[in-house]
């Protein structure tokens, strides 16, 4: 008689989740009580905690909220610091204790010649490793929840249940994107070794080439601007550095990226698995793409890092050539990895070609200018404000805020030097247009950019912005004489110094102290045309140039503080057509405020002021 | 029935099946044969379904095995070194095949546990080679498959399991009907069990045929003759190897015994004498037919 204990089955799927369940059982239980020290008996301590020290710290909120934000601070913590590592190492455990089978020509021998298609082979082991991770972690967020009930905590605010779960949502999907990576490189990759190779030179190396790409371009292309590459770059396709999205808010388009790229990854996996050669277990290779993926980055990174090294050090030793030999080694060391030694490497020679032409055309368009990047300037008549600012020109900084019904400050802080002005906006763009001439005389190949920067953003009529930031490698001889004249401009400093910004009604008294006679600050009150005066006075000052050129901090008769009503910060009004106002996007309806500043009076700085200081008796 | 047309298989730059064609048919208990690298491991693992062709076709009942449910149900596959994950049991595996396989026979699988001394609760990996064939066979036999693909199963063996593992086979086979395949260097035991035998070389097939035709179809001749006769005359002998060693001659010829001893007789040797072929003989001689240097690898 047959007895038969099987049931129907959709090519094996369940067969495989079920046999990879129990597979892992055993480390399953261990994670899951590693998590439930980590989150139920911890948070029981952090509550009985809470309600001990309840009366010794916080008279103003009732036992029940502190609780909760005690609560509500110990999840939140958690995450970040435990909980993710967590489900990293065990992702890490689970990945290759289910999937190493494709490794191992006997265990190939196995599950591939079983009555269970391939990718329900996979998929089934992957649902399974999923469950283990994520299953123990919901039982334990919903014990906490149970035992946050029980402690008599309600579950409402302050307690932020909807950003936790959001936040363990996103937790389990950054886990399922490195689970896609890593099973996308264990498919593709004929042993462990070359699918962790690949996965931590992928890791590494992606973040590694877009900032030393962009270090590059920003040395080699004159007039690009390199901060402006967004960090999304960065964190896109790195689940490690995408869990920086946990100290923010986590947002439905984060989860959404995520998602997608896990199940991109996990996608192309299963598809390539079922193209999989068994025969490729204990080889290098089931395909080549990650071989040619991380060679080709490590091989521009190390060449970047190599070319800007010698660069940093020896400036006139060719960046090119360094960046070649630096590609070249890197190339021969992966190699070297990937074929566990040397023979047969100079076959790949023609990989590294590639590499190498790519190298030389990158610089080609950089060196030459970008397709008249560099060149490019926009016509006076086409920019509504110009900012620029040199990196060595940071002694006059505006710092505005804006404080909200709950006494919460917004900032808005700038070191620029703005125009508006016609003629302002021609003269700025005359000595942009001399930078450029001079870059030009030095070509047709560009020498790298070092030494100082000046940096200049024009703001268009119709709505763009074109940023240029070039280094005195290619200044011309008279450009410290012109960044002088332009820095000195009426219009520049009056929205680059605040004492413009200030009205008679900005403040109503001053503090004076007396650098010769010591003691302490003599506090004067003023009426409103002494302030005015005073006002006009700072200004002056400032429009003459005596308060710029000479502006010692040790070498002052009297320190000058403004106050408003016994408070440091000014009420400021700047006009709403103000290129300030513009460039730093203030807000319309809001009260601006300026940090109360020091003005350090002498004769020879403040010759106004130290004068009107003197006809209202202020000063002797 | 297995039906090959054409197979073949590469790895990189080698090839391992070089478009061979031949058929096994049902119910019988098929043996190959072969030098080291022949390709009968390659042809195993494509007819369970692990390696996809890269041309022709191995068809089980008519269907191809590779990713093809159907007729992987009804196949198992026993490879060299049979895999058992870290932790697994006896019950384990059999826990695995039953959720696998359609036709498991639990009943059956009790019953073959109790003619094997195996410890259905220990670790599998803890248990010796020879052990782990068994356990292998054991789960093997258990899923009740029509196709059986063995390779070197015998290898760690002890005599008594070898003969138990002969007779269990042997059971199927005339029981039900299930085809067995099975590729080892054990002639001594192929020979035993086998009806069908084939060889493989180089990739290639060189014959598969019936075992009692094989060894009834070709035989070694050992005879005197004086004066020794032109080497040349013996041509009119299907050879397979001929050596002379003064007045002997020593040759190995295809065709029936009948025929063979015809010719001879029309040589007039001073003494003849026709000895049966083990078919490790017969291996060795097609072999060396087949250019296999055997007298170089041997010296």
């Amino acid at each position: 008689m047959t007895s038969t204990t099987f049931s129907p089955k959709p090519g094996g799927f369940f067969q495989s989740y079920r046999t990879a369940l129990r597979q892992i059982r055993g480390v399953t239980l261990l994670y899951t009580a590693i998590l439930a020290v980590a989150l139920p008996l911890l948070l029981i301590f952090t509550l009985a905690q809470a309600k001990t020290n309840f009366p010794l710290y916080t008279p103003d909120m009732t036992q029940t909220e502190y609780m909760a934000r005690q609560a509500d601070n110990y999840l939140n913590a958690s995450m970040p610091w435990f909980i993710l590592p967590l489900l990293w190492l065990f992702a890490l455990i689970f990945t290759v204790s289910l999937f190493r089978y494709l490794h191992d020509k006997r265990s190939v021998d196995l599950f591939h010649s079983l009555p269970v298609r391939r990718e329900n082979l996979l998929l089934g082991r992957l649902a399974a490793e999923v469950t283990a991770l994520a299953v123990p972690l919901l039982a334990m967020e919903l014990l906490c929840l149970l035992i946050l009930l029980i402690f008599g905590v309600p579950l409402q605010e302050p307690l932020e249940l909807g950003a936790l779960w959001l936040r363990i949502f996103f937790l389990l999907l950054d886990t399922l994107a490195l689970l896609g990576l890593m099973i996308f490189f264990l498919v593709c990759c004929g042993t462990v070794f070359d699918a962790v190779i690949s996965t931590v030179a992928f890791c590494a190396g992606l973040p590694l080439l877009v900032l030393l790409s962009t270090s590059y371009v920003e040395t080699a292309l004159p007039g690009y601007a390199g901060d402006s590459v967004p960090m999304f770059l960065y964190r896109a396709m790195n689940p490690f550095l995408g869990a920086i999205i946990l100290s923010h808010t986590v947002t439905a388009s984060v989860l959404l990226w995520w998602f997608l790229y896990a199940a991109v990854l996990l996608t192309a996996g299963v598809l390539l698995y079922r193209r999989r050669p068994s025969e490729s277990a204990e080889n290098a290779f089931a395909f080549p793409i990650p071989r040619v993926l991380i060679r080709f980055m490590v091989s521009a990174c190390f060449g970047m890092m190599l070319g800007l090294l010698v660069h940093s050090i020896y400036p006139y030793f060719p960046f090119l050539f360094s960046a070649l030999l630096g590609a070249f080694l890197a190339h021969l060391a992966m190699e070297a990895v990937y074929r566990r030694g040397v023979k047969g490497i100079w076959k790949t020679m023609r990989a590294y070609a590639v590499v190498a032409g790519l190298f030389v055309a990158f610089y080609l368009v950089c060196a030459t200018g970008c397709f008249g990047y560099t060149n490019r300037i926009p016509a006076a008549d086409e920019v509504q404000t110009v900012t620029f600012s040199t990196s060595y020109g940071t002694e006059h900084t505006i710092m505005l805020h804006t404080i909200d019904e709950r006494g919460i400050l917004t900032g808005y802080n700038t070191q620029l030097s703005i125009a508006s002005q016609q003629e302002n906006i021609e003269k700025v763009i005359a000595l942009h247009q001399d930078i450029i001439d001079c870059y030009q005389t030095m070509g047709p190949l560009y020498p790298m950019s070092e030494g100082s920067s000046f940096e200049v953003s024009y703001m268009l009529k119709d709505g763009s912005v074109l940023r240029r930031r070039f280094y005195s490698t290619g200044f011309p001889a008279d450009y410290e004489k012109k960044i002088q004249e332009l820095s000195t401009l009426p219009e520049i400093l009056e929205n680059k110094i605040d004492c413009f910004l200030l009205t008679s009604e900005s403040f109503d008294s001053v503090s004076l102290y007396d650098i010769n006679e010591g003691g302490d600050y003599q506090s004067v009150s003023l009426d409103v045309h002494e302030r005015a005066a005073l006002v006009e006075a700072l200004q002056a000052d400032y429009l003459s140039g005596n308060a710029l050129t000479n502006y010692y901090w040790n070498d002052y008769d009297v320190e000058l503080s403004l106050t408003y009503q016994g408070d440091s910060s000014l009420p400021v009004s700047i006009a709403e057509d103000s290129a300030l106002r513009t460039v730093l996007q203030l807000p319309d309806h809001e009260q601006l405020y300026l940090r109360g500043e020091s003005y350090p009076i002498s004769q020879k700085t403040f010759p106004n002021t130290l004068r009107v200081l003197q006809e209202i008796g202020a000063v002797s | 029935m297995i039906d090959v047309k054409g197979l073949t298989k590469r790895f990189g730059a080698v090839t391992a099946l070089d478009n061979i064609s031949f058929q096994v048919d049902s119910g019988s208990i098929f043996g190959l044969v072969g030098s080291n690298g022949a390709g009968k491991s390659t042809f195993l693992r494509t007819a369970a379904g692990v390696y996809r062709p890269d041309a022709g076709s191995v068809l089980i009942d008519g269907g191809e095995p590779f990713e093809n449910l159907s007729v992987k149900e009804n196949v198992c596959f026993i490879s060299d070194y049979p895999f058992f994950p870290r932790t697994a049991t006896l019950l384990d595996m059999a826990d695995l095949f039953s959720h696998t396989y359609p036709h498991w026979d639990k009943e059956r699988f009790s019953y073959l546990c109790s003619c094997f001394p195996l410890d259905t609760k220990q670790r599998i990996l803890n248990m010796s080679k020879g052990m782990q064939r068994q356990a292998a066979i054991l789960c093997a036999l258990g899923a009740r498959p029509t196709h059986l693909l063995l390779d070197e199963i015998f290898d760690g063996l002890d005599p008594v399991m070898r003969q138990l593992l002969k007779r269990i086979l042997s059971g199927e086979v005339s029981d039900r009907g299930m085809t067995v395949v099975i590729a080892s260097h054990n002639l001594r035991e192929l020979e035993d069990i086998c009806d069908h035998v084939g060889l493989f070389h180089r990739g290639g097939v060189i014959f598969d045929r019936e075992l009692d035709e094989l060894k009834l179809g070709i035989s070694r001749v050992q005879a005197v003759f004086r004066p020794m006769p032109d080497r040349s005359v013996f041509d009119r002998f299907n050879l397979v190897t001929l050596r002379t060693q003064g007045s002997l001659v020593d040759f190995v010829a295809r065709g029936s015994q009948e025929e063979i001893l015809a010719k001879l007789s029309e040589l007039n040797p001073t003494f003849s004498e026709l000895l049966p072929l083990t078919l490790e003989e017969v291996f060795i001689s097609e072999m060396e037919a087949a250019g296999y240097d055997i007298d170089n690898i041997l010296s």
